[in-house]
């Protein structure tokens, strides 16, 4: 399955840049980048599901539904930006607002394995605690559902390996 | 395909999750996070 709009060429990360991920026949799910820093950090927010020929369409989603669409949207998202970011680990949660709306965030992690130079321990430093940071942010904003937060244990491994 | 399920957190289980976390870096500050952390303790 491709995204619609995005080619092999393309830096994917721009600031504000959308993409649309097929459900089904029946339309896609829209995403754009609603934040990004350099290209390793970037806070993706889907914005809707709308039909083939781009009528925003409501399914009525129930909580199981809705949940399920957000996981296969991560599971399509994390499958086309993955190979942009090898290194990544990603969260999502829910808006409480509305309960249409799901984030997911990306981001690259050096594996804490590596003997890293004293730059790169700082650059270390910095992107975990602004991921925290952003957890803890988004369990505010979400109404406090997020992925499984052992996932991360995986930055041990530098990868989303979910059995590692 | 992989699955990643959602969970509902409360304050203390996040904050537990993320001081454990932070623990498999001992040598780093966490500045930014420590804050966050303690805002999130000062909120309803």
């Amino acid at each position: 399955m491709k995204l619609f709009g995005s080619s092999k060429n393309e830096i994917p990360f721009r600031l504000g840049k959308e993409f649309k991920v097929p459900i089904d026949e029946k339309g896609y799910h829209h995403f754009f980048i609603e934040r990004a820093k350099k290209d390793k950090h970037i806070l993706i927010k889907g914005i809707g599901i709308r039909d083939t020929v781009d009528n925003a369409i409501n399914p009525n989603y129930s909580e199981d539904e809705f949940r399920q669409h957000c996981q296969e949207s991560f599971n399509l998202l994390k499958e086309h930006l993955g190979k942009y970011l090898p290194d990544t680990m990603l969260v999502y949660g829910k808006d409480k607002n509305n309960g249409r709306t799901g984030y997911i965030v990306m981001r690259e992690i050096m594996p804490p394995e590596q003997k890293l130079g004293e730059q790169a321990k700082t650059k270390q430093e910095q992107q975990l605690d602004e991921l925290f940071v952003d957890i803890i942010a988004m369990w505010e904003n979400t109404g406090s559902k997020l992925l499984d937060l052992r996932e991360i244990d995986s930055i041990r491994y530098g990868h989303t390996n979910s059995n590692p | 395909m992989d699955t990643y399920p959602l969970l509902e957190y409360n304050k203390n289980s996040l904050k537990n999750e993320i001081l454990k976390l932070m623990k498999l870096f001992p040598d780093f500050k966490f500045t930014n996070t420590n804050l966050a952390l303690e805002k999130l303790d000062k909120s309803i």
